[in-house]
């Protein structure tokens, strides 16, 4: 099996993106739109790439536009954006291929050794050190994956999913219907609901 | 309920010892920041604006006039406030966790209290799942967001920032950008004051109910204009390109 690669890029910098693109109108020029946040357009390929692989925008002709799933994450709050975040990288092969991985492993845990030449079969054209920094970066704000350097091992983070429950939906209604298993709200009208000062 | 504003200084001056004499920073500083407020300072480089927001917290004490906190002259540092830096400041040995915990605890907060306080803001700021983390492992925007958390997990009733995006790349401030104010606006969060001094005009536009213009040597507040536009606001429209030419206008 051959896995997409990772673009070399943050979550931040996907997310500001996707603001930027929602400010100018849901559609840009993409040569024009890296002139504008006085970029390379080399610089901005791989955030691009990274949001359209989440299936936040479509790269048409040289251009680029917000789909409903970019706008949604843009309106939302910062635990809902981490949220469809969580569930865009879940669909992800790199990502699917070691969630199964790691969950087959008693432990759900393995040497960062292993994760990387696992990586160098999947993605062998690209640096196995980066795809695994990419992988860990993204896995860790998903709550998917992290590292543990009392352990030196990398692990299938199973704590944050179970613990989590569904959140508020952002302040723009229903979930959207191309995500599977979306944390929606259980009842219309609860986004004022998410309190939050029960967990202190 | 208190009347007096969260914030006040009266006729503050600031001097700095040089190899020879010494140089007035600030002179003649009066301002007033209000509970709920979002005040960005603007101003040139060397105007005085980290030394500014140094008085709020305590950390430098005026040579003359006074620095008051809901009325009260400020005596030493001041526990209520919480800075978030350009540098993020965080400690290179220490992983996300502690490095919020130990701002905590090194103000007497009980370990028990500050384990569940940390887990607490780390949410706020999105980033459960980064506990274990090391600084050298994050971005520029993960390390900022960790020291915004550090800086709310005191639960100050002021928030100050210096520069705080200003090391950060476009994309990435524009994220945290929307991410403060979000955290700003929630009422269920102790915050509701943000001091933040900026060199970026469209900055302090976007985010503030009022911009400072400091300007001088010795600095003083030039002025101090409301920014009234609705949230979240439109920076491509014409008013808010209006309030920046004006902004600017006044610091050139
Ligand atoms: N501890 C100090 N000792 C001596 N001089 C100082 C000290 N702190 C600041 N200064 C001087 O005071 C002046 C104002 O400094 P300050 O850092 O407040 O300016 P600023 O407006 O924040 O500048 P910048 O935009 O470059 O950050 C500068 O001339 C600086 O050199
Ligand atoms: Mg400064």
């Amino acid at each position: 099996m051959f896995a997409a690669p990772l673009p070399d890029t943050g979550v931040s910098e996907i997310l500001g993106l996707l603001k930027v693109l929602d400010d100018q109108g849901a559609r840009a020029d993409v040569f024009r739109f890296a002139q504008e946040l006085n970029m390379d357009t080399s610089e901005l390929l791989p955030i691009l790439q990274a949001a359209e692989l989440l299936g936040f925008v479509q790269t048409p002709g040289g251009d680029v536009v917000l789909l409903p799933l970019g706008r949604r994450i843009v309106d939302a709050d910062i635990n809902t954006k981490k949220s469809i975040l969580r569930e865009q990288m879940e669909k992800l092969p790199l990502f699917r291929f070691f969630m199964d991985f790691l969950s087959n492993h008693p432990e759900k845990a393995v040497e960062k050794s292993v994760i990387l030449e696992e990586l160098t079969l999947l993605v062998p054209t690209e640096s196995p050190e980066k795809q695994y920094g990419t992988l860990l970066k993204w896995g860790r704000y998903g709550e998917i994956f992290g590292f543990s350097h009392d352990t030196g091992r990398f692990f299938l983070n199973t704590r944050g999913r179970r613990r989590r429950t569904p959140r508020a939906g952002d302040a723009h209604g229903l979930p959207p219907a191309n995500v599977p298993d979306s944390p929606g709200p259980p009842a219309a009208g609860g986004e004022v609901g998410d309190v939050g000062g029960g967990e202190r | 309920m208190t009347s007096a504003p969260l914030v006040e200084f009266r006729g503050v001056r600031k001097t700095f010892k040089r190899e020879r004499g010494e140089t007035v920073v600030l002179d003649d500083v009066n301002l007033q920041v209000g509970d709920g407020d979002f005040v960005a300072i603007v101003g040139p480089s060397g105007v005085g604006k980290s030394t500014l927001l140094r008085l709020m917290t305590g950390l430098v004490t005026p040579d003359s006039g006074k620095v008051l906190f809901e009325g009260r002259e400020l005596r030493g540092v001041n526990l209520e406030a919480a800075m978030v830096f350009q540098s993020f400041a965080l400690f290179p040995w220490l992983n996300v966790e502690q490095n919020v915990r130990l701002a905590l605890e090194s103000r007497g907060i009980d370990p028990h209290v500050s384990r569940t306080r940390t887990a607490y803001y780390l949410d706020k700021v999105g980033l459960d799942g980064h506990e274990e983390a090391y600084p050298r492992e994050l971005s520029g925007g993960m390390k900022q967001r960790v020291g915004l958390a550090r800086a709310l997990a005191l639960e100050p009733k002021l928030l100050v920032m210096d520069e705080p995006f200003s090391s950060l790349d476009a994309l990435t401030s524009v994220s945290l950008r929307e991410e403060l104010l979000e955290i700003w606006a929630d009422s269920t969060l102790p915050v509701n004051t943000v001091v933040m001094v900026t060199h970026l005009i469209e900055e302090a536009v976007e985010l503030a109910d009022r911009v400072l213009v400091l300007t001088g040597q010795p600095g003083k507040v030039r002025d101090d204009l409301r920014v009234s536009l609705d949230r979240p606001r439109e920076k491509q429209s014409h008013e808010f390109d209006e309030i920046v030419d004006r902004v600017f206008s006044l610091i050139v």
